[in-house]
């Protein structure tokens, strides 16, 4: 569980678009190099609360706070100043240029800017390395695979060298195999690194079970359970959230 | 200490990175200085060469980095002519200093410009943006003519003022070798600022803008600061333009004349030509659109003249053609289409 200064407090955030309840009342908190999922099944509110946090949507009521500071005000260029990466369930490199170039890009955005070109290259090589593309680094970013293109986007939000790593469905569409060396090396950089994630998943899949500290489940917009794995994945409601008990 | 050695050391470094960036086209540039000196005759096709070179140089800074289409970009080049037009209309006391004033006028007004235009359109995307600064064009051109400033319709007149204020072998040096030589100093400039920026983390951003500028935005990038940069930065450099081209070396300024979108049309032309983004690219597209232009009109145009057929002019249909193909066949221009093709080491560093 998070510890007495956690990294990033959630605090009763709503949203609402139209006449839709996204989130309803969130509040979650991560601690410092924890490893959360959440899950929730589609149209549950997961990316608006990553968008919420990232601050791409502001909420309309509730707050944000990261590193002891209030950031719900805060745009989402300085919240990554602070130490806050993400990756788009949808991977959105930018395709005209180069794996490298999009990975140097992260270098010289994140939490501790890279102060030149040849400083955010050399960072953008080894963390290429970290997530294994380094043979695609010349290559334009259009060219790459789905799944590449998914490593990409934890390649570039690892050259910012984050806090807090926020990763969305990052695993979704993999193979078994892509799935376990995604999973592998996130829980490798968080150890290596003492990033903090918190990663979206639809489903909680045996890696996620495996490598996850701690269970959020969102159902309508709203927390429904926070532990472990094994203890959240046997409360009645989210049995009954995921299969649908019959008179629920 | 020890950050503030990592900081000049990072500078170092990357005006290091950009100069062997701009070496190509610095040799470019050089090789015209040298034919423009040697062979007097063509002079002036090298000097309009150079003119389209800039037109696009820094047009390409903006629009070439960042994807925004400026059709108000003209209006740059006005501001930069006026701002030389005022110094020798209304403080002809500081001599032949008068023209670094006019330089720093044109600036300043450029800049002004670009900081309320780019403040406020930048906040609007793809088509809206580009009509919005048509508008401003528009509206800075009607403004002048119609409130009868600076002028009004009928423009400032230079070559006297210059004449008076220069003397009249400080004026003929100025409006012909005086004023090419300063277009030769704004191909340097331009090009090592264009390396600069793409060789740090400005470019960086803009290249990001450009490709998906939400994606920039959610991943740190604060869109507005840069692009306000590229917007600002590709104003003063055409500002310089209109000062040396239009008002010293054409020695008139007429509203009609240098707020014409024809020229901003020229810019796009010229940069998606020659290859948006990339240093090579606006001279290169220079070089074709105006040795073109050349030819055609000396040497094609008299030949179709003969015949009856009137024909100047005739590059302007010519090149829509070659617009609309280049950007069917070959979207990121001559130069990204090399580059992109190119798999020799050397041959990829120069293509820049």
């Amino acid at each position: 569980m998070a510890g007495k200064d956690p990294l990033l407090v959630v605090e009763g955030v709503s949203k609402r678009f139209g006449g839709v309840v996204a989130l309803d009342n969130v509040s979650l908190r991560v601690g410092e190099g924890e490893l959360v999922a959440i899950i929730g099944p589609n149209g549950s509110g997961k990316t608006t609360l990553f968008n919420v946090i990232n601050g791409v949507i502001k909420p309309d009521s509730g707050r944000v706070i990261f590193r002891g500071v209030d950031v719900t005000e805060l745009p989402p260029y300085k919240r990554v100043e602070m130490g806050l990466a993400r990756t788009f369930q949808i991977p959105r490199p930018w395709q005209g240029l180069s794996v490298k170039e999009n990975v140097a890009v992260g270098a010289f955005f994140g939490s501790r800017r890279a102060r030149s070109i040849t400083e955010a290259m050399e960072r953008a090589e080894k963390v290429l390395e970290i997530v294994g593309l380094s043979q695609k680094a010349e290559e334009p970013a259009a060219k790459l695979t789905v799944v590449e293109k998914k490593l990409l986007e934890l390649a570039r939000a690892l050259a910012m060298e984050p806090k807090l790593l926020l990763l969305d469905e990052i695993v979704a569409g993999m193979s078994p195999a892509d799935v376990e060396r995604v999973i592998d090396t996130v829980v490798r950089v968080r150890d290596e690194m003492g990033i903090a994630v918190v990663a979206l998943v639809e489903h909680v899949i045996r890696a996620v079970r495996r490598a996850a500290e701690r269970v959020v489940v969102l159902h309508q917009g709203r927390v429904i359970a926070d532990g472990a794995p094994e203890e959240v994945l046997r409360d009645p409601h989210v049995v009954e959230v995921y299969l649908g008990v019959p008179g629920a | 200490m020890a950050a503030r050695g990592l900081e000049w050391e990072a500078l170092y470094d990357t005006l290091r990175v950009s100069f062997r960036k701009a070496l190509p086209a610095l040799a470019i540039y050089g090789a015209l200085t040298i034919a423009y000196l040697l062979f007097e005759a063509k002079s002036q096709l090298i000097a309009s060469i150079l003119f389209y070179a800039l037109l696009g140089g820094a047009f390409n800074i903006f629009m070439g980095m960042t994807g925004y289409v400026d059709f108000g970009y003209v209006a740059f080049l006005a501001m930069g002519a006026y701002g030389m037009a005022i110094a020798f209309t209304y403080l002809p006391a500081a001599g032949p200093l008068t023209v670094l004033l006019g330089f720093a006028m044109g600036m300043i007004l450029a800049a002004m410009l670009a900081g309320v235009v780019g403040g406020i359109a930048l906040r609007l995307r793809g088509a809206y943006f580009a009509i919005a600064t048509i508008g401003v064009n528009e509206g800075i051109r009607f403004l002048i003519e119609g409130g009868n400033l600076l002028g009004g319709s009928i423009g400032l007149y230079l070559a006297g003022r210059m004449r008076e204020v220069l003397g009249e072998p400080g004026y003929i040096f100025a409006a012909t070798t005086g004023a090419d030589l300063i277009l030769i100093l704004q191909a340097f400039l331009t090009v090592f600022i264009t390396a600069l920026i793409l060789s740090s983390r400005v470019g960086y951003a803009l290249l990001a803008i450009r490709e998906d500028e939400d994606a920039a935005k959610a991943l740190g990038v604060n869109v507005t600061k840069y692009k306000l940069i590229a917007f600002t930065t590709s104003a003063i450099l055409a500002s310089l333009l209109g000062a040396s081209f239009w008002a010293l070396k054409g020695g008139y300024v007429e509203p009609a004349r240098v707020f014409n979108i024809h020229y901003t049309v020229e810019a796009i032309i010229v940069v998606m030509l020659g290859g948006a983004g990339t240093l090579l690219g606006p001279l290169v597209g220079a070089l074709i659109y105006q040795g073109s232009n050349f030819v055609l009109n000396t040497y094609v145009a008299p030949l179709l003249e003969a015949v009856g057929i009137h024909a100047l002019g005739i590059h302007l249909p010519i090149f829509a053609l070659v617009l609309l193909s280049v950007i069917i066949l070959m979207p990121e221009g001559i130069v990204g289409y090399l580059r992109g093709r190119v798999k020799n080491r050397i041959l990829r560093e120069v293509l820049v």
